[in-house]
């Protein structure tokens, strides 16, 4: 499913975030949203979730306005995976990755097979199934990171938008989150990562989109995008992008004064 | 405040040489009991001030004679504007108010809590002379024993139960004055047989395991519509009205220790005529 | 919910099942104990009078206002994500045992008997909103119960303003009753009265546990995964009102039940949002039986009022909890 948006302009606590941002991301590739802090990548991950609605311009899933998808069928199609990792109640780990099947579930209903089955495919996946009977407040930082995405990963979206999934984990760990999102992308889920390490953008997503004060600066494949005049306005840095061992790297050098 | 400082020293100087005088001109009475015995004893033009529920129909047995009277909230300042030179107070809740009264020389009297017939005819007694009327006092303790004598009740192994059912679950506890009446109109009170809560209360459940063979209720008015009336109004208690006998005698009458509880007596004994009658 | 079996072991089914046996013994034990012990006293018909119109009506009452309080605390505490949450904290029963006093002061209950739980639905409602209104739903612990402590002494000032106006010699016996609760000499009228929103309450709220566990996650994750939150909160606020509401009616206000019982139960549940909701229904159906069974028996020596009892249980409970709260917020 194609997610996209196209002109948002969103306004919070009067100040404005978006201000005509135009962005396509296609099934099959995983697409990333690069920009300084405050840059309105969160905000834009929001939108394009049906979470906040824009004042102008319009967020489109699968052709058709994100206003006008139903609630359930929306959840079914699209997960969404925030930046805090909030969970307020002390669930095991299964429990946490089992509320990703609740759109599945009507109301009354127990765990169907196929719910099970998505519950462990997650946790495998998200090498978490040895944690399967924790408590989540046990957990470390990066566990619980991982296990919070093996809940939207449960839920089986056709689209997943993440914002900084990766942050905080250990180099082992952001290496095998990404194979598994650049792999669902592969399988053709549309995903959408907001992220701030460039060369983890670089390396796994086939488009990024940068994003500044409100606008899309720039969007397509990452030489494109990560070029050092496009970094130096969107981020006030001076940058290498380098090739090692055939691994694309970024490295930022120097603040621009 | 000057007026204040102005009966104050006024006080001062003629409390104590107001019990020399003939009878005190300007009587305050702190105290419901007393305010009733006041009234009926004292001609309206020597009462300077009275309490608020002297006229109230809920808890004053002459609440139409307390109509018009000033009335004094009770504290130092209130009472000393009226320049009393008798002051009734009760023997409860205001102790702090009569202290300070008596350093300040003025002339209290406390008429005590009556609790059995003896103490009725004491707190007659004791109002009759402060205010200079010891033979009304006699002649109304004297038309209280003929009412009593009137009444004609000998006491009797086999005299019906009786219990006065208050609000909120509230019995006629021994020692009291309701206990008196009762005992005086012939019944004998079943509180006592009850196994009753700390604060003197039965709960229904026992009232209706064994109740009475009269229940006495005290006439409760519009504001006992409320929550603490809800015992009141419970339907086990309408059935046993229905299967008993029951009567209310209004509350006015044995709030105080006054002669008006002959009225109260009275009525018992009819109603316990009533049931002797019945039982024959 | 999922149903495979808890850290505990216990499944769901297990567990929900325990609690209801546990509560129809209550209740039958409730139905057989009355001051003067166990068993019925007084012959044939005054038996069947006291049974039905005295111990039923107590049973009833007690059963039907524990597992409203129970279930709401579970509800309130589950939304707000505050485990100091519950309607006697929170200022809700305060604002239900108002409702109540103004729709009796103002007549309108003699008018129209259904207007005394319509007050004290009202009166929650109102409450709700205001402490929502002022803790905001991203308020912390602190917040909420600083919110809940303004709602709570203004409704009770005003009930206080409420019963003085109405020259009611017996002001601060019913103030007692309001805020200390009793359910002692009810009769079948009150019953009637309060069932029916109570259990309509009981119903709303048991349906919000797909929306709870969901919002372990957040609000936002909740709304993705295809919760309206705000008809959750439409719902928890109907609810409460209904239940708390009609509850307080006719007992009075009775505290901490609501925060006790969820807090109890919540290892137990596996911290589950929506397995915690029957059971703390059941359990405070459980909890407010045998604690008035306990006053019962222990009338002779003692004329406490149920609020008291689970306050006497309760507020040490709330203040270890502030400590524990406070030592998890401190760096």
């Amino acid at each position: 499913m194609r997610i996209e948006a196209r002109g948002l302009r969103v306004s919070l606590k009067g100040r404005e975030v978006l201000r005509g941002l135009d962005l396509a991301a296609e099934p099959g590739r995983l697409t990333a949203i690069i920009g300084r802090n405050g840059a309105g990548k969160t905000t834009l991950i929001k939108v394009l979730a049906g979470l906040v609605a824009p004042r102008a311009g319009a967020a489109l899933l699968d052709g058709a306005d994100i206003g006008t998808w139903q609630r359930e069928p929306l959840a079914r199609a699209l997960a969404y995976l925030p930046q805090e990792r909030l969970v307020h109640w002390a669930l095991t780990v299964r429990a946490v990755v089992a509320l990703g099947r609740l759109p599945y579930r009507p109301f009354g209903a127990g765990e169907s097979e196929a719910d099970r089955a998505a519950i462990d495919a997650a946790l495998a996946a998200m090498d978490a199934a040895h944690l399967a009977d924790r408590p989540v407040p046990e957990l470390s930082g990066g566990e619980r990171a991982r296990v919070l995405v093996a809940r939207a990963l449960a839920q089986e979206p056709r689209v997943l938008l993440a914002d900084e999934p990766a942050a905080g984990l250990d180099p082992a760990h952001q290496l095998t989150l990404f194979h598994h999102l650049a792999a669902l992308a592969a399988a053709g889920r549309t995903v959408v990562v907001a992220l701030h390490d460039l060369s983890l953008a670089a390396r796994f997503c086939h488009t990024i989109a940068l994003v500044h004060e409100g606008r899309t600066l720039a969007a397509g494949a990452p030489p494109e995008v990560l070029s050092a005049e496009h970094l130096a306005s969107a981020y006030g840095i001076t940058a290498r992008y380098q090739s090692i061992e055939g691994v694309p790297v970024v490295l930022p050098l120097d603040v621009l004064p | 405040m000057a007026a204040a400082l102005g009966a104050c020293s006024w006080l001062l100087a003629h409390g104590a040489t107001a019990q020399a005088d003939a009878k005190p001109a300007r009587i305050v009475s702190l105290d419901l009991c007393a305010d009733q015995l006041l009234i009926e004893l004292v001609e309206r033009g020597r009462i300077a001030a009275v309490t608020h529920l002297a006229a109230d129909p809920e808890v004053s047995a002459i609440w139409e004679k307390g109509k018009g009277i000033p009335i004094t909230r009770g504290n130092a300042e209130d009472v000393l504007r009226y320049k009393p030179d008798l002051i009734l107070a009760g023997p409860f809740g205001v102790a702090q108010t009569v202290s300070l009264l008596r350093r300040l020389q003025a002339n209290v009297v406390v008429v005590p809590l009556a609790s059995d017939l003896e103490g009725v005819r004491t707190a007659v007694r004791i109002v009759a002379t402060a205010v200079g009327e010891k033979a009304r006092g006699e002649a109304m303790i004297d038309a209280f024993d003929r009412r009593l004598a009137s009444i004609a009740v000998a006491a009797q192994a086999s005299a019906p139960s009786a219990v006065v059912y208050q609000v909120g679950g509230a019995v006629s506890v021994a020692g009291n004055l309701a206990d008196v009446v009762l005992a005086a109109a012939g019944f004998r009170n079943k509180a006592a047989e009850y196994r009753l809560t700390r604060g003197g209360q039965v709960p229904l459940e026992l009232l209706a395991a064994s109740p009475p063979d009269l229940i006495v209720l005290t006439s409760m008015a519009d504001e006992y519509r409320t929550v603490v009336g809800d015992n009141l109004r419970h339907p086990v208690l309408g059935r046993l009205r229905q299967q008993r006998a029951s009567i209310d005698v209004p509350w006015r009458l044995w709030q105080c220790g006054t002669p008006h509880i002959a009225a109260a007596i009275a009525r018992l004994a009819e109603a316990r005529a009533g049931i002797e009658a019945q039982r024959r | 919910m999922t149903t495979g079996p808890m850290r505990t072991g216990v499944t769901p089914l297990l567990l929900v099942g325990g609690l209801a046996v546990a509560a129809l013994a209550a209740f039958a034990a409730s139905l057989a104990i009355g001051p003067s012990g166990f068993g019925l006293s007084g012959a044939g018909d005054a038996a069947g009078l006291i049974f039905w119109e005295i111990r039923v009506p107590r049973a009833v009452l007690g059963a039907l206002v524990g597992a409203a309080l129970g279930l709401s605390g579970a509800a309130l505490q589950g939304y707000l994500r505050n485990p100091l949450a519950e309607p006697g904290l929170v200022g809700i029963s305060g604002g239900a045992a108002l409702g109540a006093v103004l729709a009796i002061h103002l007549g309108l209950s003699q008018a129209f008997a259904l207007a005394l739980p319509l007050g004290g639905l009202i009166g929650a409602a109102i409450a709700m909103l205001a402490v929502v209104a002022l803790a905001g739903a991203h308020g912390g612990p602190v917040t909420l119960i600083l919110a809940g402590l303004a709602v709570s002494g203004i409704a009770t000032a005003l009930t206080w303003l409420a019963l003085n106006l109405s020259r009611n010699p017996f002001a601060s016996v019913e103030i007692v009753f309001w805020l200390m609760g009793s359910l002692a000499d009810r009769s079948l009228t009150q019953v009637w009265l309060a069932a029916p929103p109570i259990l309509a309450g009981l119903a709303v709220l048991l349906f919000l546990g797909r929306a709870l566990d969901a919002l372990t996650l957040g609000e936002d994750a909740a709304r993705s995964l295809g919760i309206d939150v705000a008809r959750t909160r439409l719902a928890l606020v109907a609810g409460t009102a209904l239940a708390v509401g009609a509850a307080t009616s006719v007992t009075g206000a009775i505290g901490f039940v609501g925060l006790l019982v969820p807090h109890v139960l919540r290892p137990i549940v596996g911290h589950r949002p929506s397995l915690l909701l029957p059971a703390s229904a059941l359990a405070g159906a459980i909890f407010l039986l045998v604690a008035d069974i306990g006053l019962r028996l222990a009338s002779p020596w003692t004329d406490l009022r149920i609020g008291v009892l689970t306050a006497l249980i309760g507020a040490p409970f709330f203040v270890w909890l502030v400590l524990k709260t406070r030592a998890e917020l401190a760096p």
